[in-house]
């Protein structure tokens, strides 16, 4: 009887231990399955699926233009001066500018000229000067002949102005100064000032053209700043001056090429006076894969040329390059600064300029292909002349090149 | 019996919802289970298609006809069929591979095979559905690179790495019957669909700002049909009142495989992400040639309750043409050899305890594998040891298995690889369509 129990017990258990396997088996696997480091084994025979690769595509089609309209009109700088570069050539520029007739400024009329006073302040970038930092610039304050707007006034476009100065100021290296205006001038401008016809803006604008700022020597260029540079009246009596600012400004300038330009060299100078036309051929075949990680546009600055300055004269520092992304047909009148834009600063250890390219080259593989080209000034939106010198498509160590990183997906396994 | 008829029923249902996403191990899986870091060269590691009854043993069993689990590698066995068979089965195995340089481990999770056989005239005519893994290709990669400095447009080096995860294999669906002529002659036949997928994501991440990652994902689909032919007999009492000899080959012949692939790659395109197509190929309508198979084997039970088996595989690789990658006269003719022995201690009349009720199997093989790498043979050496636990009822089991192997070299800067698996099937036996007579 007690064996019979004992194989019933025994039975039992058999049972249980048999419904319980499969869930332990099951348990027993996943647990088995957890414990995973994969490393870098088979280095030596897995080939790279990727075969990531790097290549340079020489850009052949790089030209200059010199007939894209750039305006000059209100920027934070208006510049004026006379400076022969020896290495980008001939700079002549100069300046206009119309004060406020505003009665905003806590002054709403003008005494006779015997009674009231008028000056102008200056504030400038000496930091910007290009030229002869250490010379004196002579400029004469000239009435300029005909109608302005700052908002169409091109850059490439030199005022016409008077034979007769208005007054005359020096500029060496101060940052503020003022200049004193003769009564004659004080007298056409009260009566603009003091009228109180219904478009008496109008009517200044109209009649009244302003002052044009001409270098009379070789020196140096100079950016007058627009905010700082004010008209000072006042009546007698009065305790100060008050302060009118300048309605409008603007500048034209042109340069001369040098007498020798060496042939891989291309002058670039603000304001698009000169641009570089840079168009290379992208499309899957010259950039060898469709899967790319980095595409550049590198562009070389000279090294040689532009160090041979005379001792303290200077070129103001190139805060960016400018590279923008256009049509040729939406340059016809002019660039609209801030859009498709690509802002470049110098990469100091190969003195280049590189522009990460990769977002469009993927709009051109994947998607439309824009037809664009890429036109290239140094910075150009603040007033201030600045130039350089850039390789182009003559030199073979340093013409412009996009350089390309990607990865072939040929099949390797 | 309900009781685990029921437990078998559940366990079967839980595993099938818990890797239903990674059926037979052939579909998209983004946890990239790895496995063997061989299975990255052409369509992958091939599989054997084996008994559930005799997987503890690592042969195909070719030769071996169990009456409670249904058979899979020789369709000769199925008009042998007393039961309505049906069996499945999942597998881990843990890769444990070294170089010269450095070590990796990798596990792989994964459903084997389905396998179902009805007897259309009990012990003379049977049908078998199956489908199974021909192949497996899993694996995961990382390779530490550099383009050194002036081969990569700047001054310094620019180093990467590179991530390949790799899944997919081929499979066949297969619809075969078999008929017992005699005793010592049956015959089977099976025709099958071949499919499947082989899908490689290629991860590249730059060491330097400014670089955008590059991935992108190589998918190549295959389909094909294959046929397959298969001879079994028995012979009794050779040598003795109790013994049996039986014997079982299988032909599968070469299968011609359209293939295609597709690669594509996500960008940025204007201000969207976007997954776009960038090759596209039939290869020319080229065909992959899936090489012929051919398994021999024997198996003699001197007594019912022990039997002795043994058989030898051959594969003609040499007659892969690898013409979708780049890599050249990487596969080699593969033959397997393979010898085991079952023990049933539960055919022993007058014993009957828990262990008494179990079958035990063990087997060792050594396969010369498919691949020739650096002039070295990627073979396999593999231990198998395993046990069933039958219901005293139905037959109806559970198989637990264990197998060690090493495969592989680290000669040459090769890779050899520890493999320690362990795989469970679940054969349920029933009596279908079967009329009681009453006395």
């Amino acid at each position: 009887m007690l064996q019979n129990i004992l194989k019933k017990i025994t039975y039992g258990n058999i049972q249980h231990i048999r419904k319980s396997l499969p869930a332990v088996a099951l348990w027993v696997l996943v647990l088995a399955g957890c414990s995973e480091d994969p490393g870098v084994v088979g280095g030596s025979f897995i080939d790279e699926s990727s075969e990531v690769y790097s290549d340079t595509l020489n850009i052949e089609d790089v030209r200059t233009t010199s007939d894209i309209p750039d305006f000059s009109g209100n920027m934070e700088y208006f510049s004026a001066g006379w400076y022969n570069d020896p290495a980008l050539g001939e700079f002549e520029a100069v300046a206009m500018m119309r004060p406020s007739i505003s009665q905003s400024y806590n002054i709403d009329s003008l005494r006779e000229v015997e009674f009231s006073d008028a000056r102008l302040q200056f504030v400038i970038n000496t930091d910007k000067f290009y030229g002869d930092t250490t010379s004196t610039t002579t400029f004469e304050l000239r009435s300029v002949t005909h109608i302005w707007r700052p908002g169409s006034w091109r850059s490439d476009s030199l005022p016409s102005y008077g034979n007769t100065a208005v007054q005359e100021f020096e500029v060496t290296n101060q940052d503020t100064f003022e200049v004193n205006l003769p009564d004659s001038w004080l007298q056409e401008y009260r009566e603009y000032f003091n009228s109180d016809v219904a478009n008496r803006d109008s009517v200044y604008r109209y009649n009244y053209n302003g002052m044009a700022i001409v270098a009379q020597n070789q020196s140096k260029i100079v950016p007058f700043n627009r905010q700082g540079t004010r008209l000072m009246v006042k009546n007698e009596g009065d305790t100060a001056y008050k302060k009118l600012p300048m309605e409008s400004v603007a500048f034209g300038f042109n340069r001369r090429e040098p007498a020798q330009m060496d042939s891989t060299l291309t002058p670039l100078v603000g304001l698009f006076n000169n641009a570089m036309i840079v168009n290379p051929e992208l499309n899957q075949q010259t950039l060898g894969s469709q899967n790319l990680s980095r595409v550049e546009l590198a562009l070389f600055k000279d090294q040689e040329t532009l160090v041979n300055l005379p001792v303290d004269h200077v070129r103001p520092d190139i805060p960016e390059m400018r590279v923008y992304r256009r049509s040729p047909d939406e340059v016809t009148y002019g660039i609209g600064r801030e859009s498709r834009l690509y802002r470049v600063a110098e990469d100091s250890l190969d003195n280049s300029y590189r522009v990460n390219l990769t977002s469009y080259v993927n709009q051109i593989l994947y998607g439309q292909d824009p037809g664009v080209q890429f036109y290239v000034v140094p910075e150009s939106s603040s007033g201030i002349i600045y130039a350089t010198l850039l390789y182009n498509s003559k030199s073979v160590e340093f013409r412009p090149k996009v350089l390309i990183t990607g990865a072939k997906t040929e099949s390797v396994n | 019996m309900q009781q685990i008829k029921l437990t078998l029923v559940l366990t079967v249902t839980l595993a099938g919802f818990l890797f239903s996403g990674n059926l037979y191990g052939q579909q998209q899986d983004d946890k990239a289970r790895s496995g063997s870091i061989y299975s990255y060269l052409g369509v992958g590691i091939p599989e054997s298609k084996t008994n559930t009854g005799i997987s503890s043993i690592g042969l195909t069993g070719v030769a071996v006809n169990d009456m409670y689990s249904p058979g899979l590698s020789n369709p000769g066995v199925w008009g042998n069929t007393y039961f309505t068979k049906a069996s499945g089965d999942f597998t881990i195995q843990n890769y444990k591979a070294k170089d010269n340089t450095t070590s990796a481990k990798n596990s792989l999770l994964e459903v084997g095979t389905l396998n179902i056989v009805f007897p259309i005239s009990k012990n003379r005519l049977g049908i078998s559905l199956n489908l199974h893994p021909l192949t497996r290709s899993t694996f995961r990669t990382f390779q530490l690179t550099e383009l050194p400095p002036g081969d990569n447009n700047s001054p310094d080096s620019l180093s990467y790495g590179e991530e390949n995860k790799g899944y997919g294999g081929l499979s066949q669906f297969e619809v075969g019957f078999g008929w017992r002529l005699i005793d010592q002659l049956s015959v089977g036949y099976a025709t099958s669909v071949i499919f499947g997928e082989i899908e490689n994501q290629t991860s590249v991440i730059f060491g330097t700002n400014g670089y955008d990652n590059i991935a992108f994902n190589r998918r190549t689909s295959f389909s094909g049909w294959g046929h397959r032919f298969g001879l079994y007999g028995e012979f009794k009492n050779l040598l003795s009142s109790q013994d049996r000899l039986t014997y079982g080959a299988a032909l599968s012949l070469s299968a011609k495989l359209e293939a295609e692939q597709e690669t594509t790659t996500d960008r940025v395109v204007g201000n969207s992400l976007e997954t776009v197509t960038i090759g596209e190929t039939d290869f020319d309508g080229r065909k992959v040639t899936y090489p012929m198979e051919t398994t021999v084997g024997l198996k003699y039970n001197p007594r019912p309750s022990i039997g002795i088996v043994g058989d030898v595989l051959y594969q003609e690789w040499s007659e892969y043409d690898n013409f979708i990658s780049t890599r050249q006269d990487i596969t080699k003719d593969r033959y397997k050899f393979g010898l085991g022995m079952r023990y049933m201690p539960y055919k022993i009349e007058n014993i009957d305890s828990f262990l008494s009720n179990t079958k035990y199997r063990a087997g060792i093989t050594y396969d010369t594998g498919h691949l020739e790498l650096q002039g070295k043979n990627i073979s396999t050496i593999m231990g198998s040891f395993g046990f069933s636990i039958l219901s005293p009822d139905t037959r109806s089991s559970i198989d637990i298995t264990f197998e060690y192997g090493i495969r592989g070299t680290k000669d040459e800067g090769l890779v050899r690889e520890e493999i320690f698996g362990m795989n469970v099937s679940f054969n349920l036996t029933e009596l279908m369509f079967y009329r009681p007579r009453l006395r």
